[in-house]
């Protein structure tokens, strides 16, 4: 699909552009499959609902680094607290390509004790999860307004 | 709903370019507070003299920073490097903007750690529009850390 995007230099976010969604509830990756089939068409998705799915996807995309998503999408909850530290932790410690990658955290905890672990492991960004389902859509509209439409995303590099 | 303390500082050599951003702000986008560094030794003195007080200055720390890419002396990346070794201060999002970069050289920011790489904006309109979009975005939609010392 066209990238719908008025700014030539934003192109680039959308080709061929995949987004990781790491996320462990069902329900919830319901609500977010939906949001962003409505809010970002032009994009492929991916979801893991653990880390080790993740961390496996990661991997193997990391060998055909066309593969690998412009964006992840990590709940902190994977199962568990633990799980999710952990994992930001591995993703961190892969290799520049892999670790690049923007990774937005979101997660129904407020708590500014995690946030702050959060930021301190390296993640772009943390966001509350929204409680009924219009507004996940006017969530995933935010995020695309500010990750595709503003920002330059980390390019693919494509081994010629 | 906000949450952090809704400052933003803006780190750009360029006086001209720093006095139409404050105008965008102040004219359009009141409700943030914005903080203008003339280079990143500028800023990271601010950084340092806010460690040496050693008091938990809650309020005082930005939500965002955003950065110039292309200064004299510490260039951006330089800059973001030396912010992020702080143990506090590594948890601000950092935001870099140029119009000059290689493919290579946007890789590094966000290498580097860089939270989000923006291609500066150019006139009045596309300037509002992406200050707009960027505080919408760190100031209102993320939660900002909040450190303590």
């Amino acid at each position: 699909m066209a990238a719908l995007t008025k700014y030539e230099h934003l192109r680039g976010n959308f080709k061929r552009a995949k987004l990781l969604v790491i996320e462990d509830n069902d329900d919830h990756w319901t609500l977010i499959r939906n949001a962003i089939n409505q809010s970002l068409p032009e994009l492929m998705y991916v979801r893991a609902s653990n880390s080790a799915m993740a961390l496996e996807l990661l991997q193997s995309w990391t060998i055909e680094e066309w593969e690998l998503p412009k964006l992840i999408l990590q709940d902190l909850y994977v199962p568990t607290r633990e799980e999710g530290w952990n994992l930001v932790k591995e993703i961190k410690e892969m290799s520049p390509v892999c670790n690049r990658i923007p990774l937005v955290m979101f997660s129904s905890s407020q708590d500014p004790d995690d946030v702050n672990e959060a930021y301190q492991l390296g993640v772009s960004s943390y966001l509350v999860k929204p409680l009924d389902f219009s507004d996940w859509l006017a969530y995933f509209k935010q995020l695309r307004s500010y990750w595709w439409d503003t920002v330059t995303l980390p390019p693919v590099q494509f081994s010629v | 709903m906000r949450n952090g303390s809704g400052q933003v500082y803006i780190v750009d050599d360029e006086y001209d370019y720093r006095f139409l951003v404050e105008q965008v702000f102040m004219r359009f986008l009141p409700q943030y507070t914005v903080r203008f560094f003339t280079s990143g030794d500028d800023l990271l003195g601010h950084v340092l003299s806010q460690t040496t007080q050693g008091e938990y200055l809650g309020n005082d720390f930005p939500s965002l920073i955003l950065l110039d890419m292309h200064m004299p002396g510490q260039n951006g990346l330089q800059t973001l490097l030396e912010v992020r070794q702080h143990k506090v201060w590594k948890q601000i999002p950092i935001v870099m903007m140029s119009n000059a970069t290689s493919q290579q050289e946007r890789d590094s920011c966000y290498i580097a750690g860089v939270n989000s790489f923006l291609i500066k904006p150019i006139g009045l309109n596309r300037l509002l529009e992406t200050m707009e979009a960027v505080c919408k975005y760190w100031l209102q939609l993320n939660q900002a850390p909040s450190p303590d010392l």
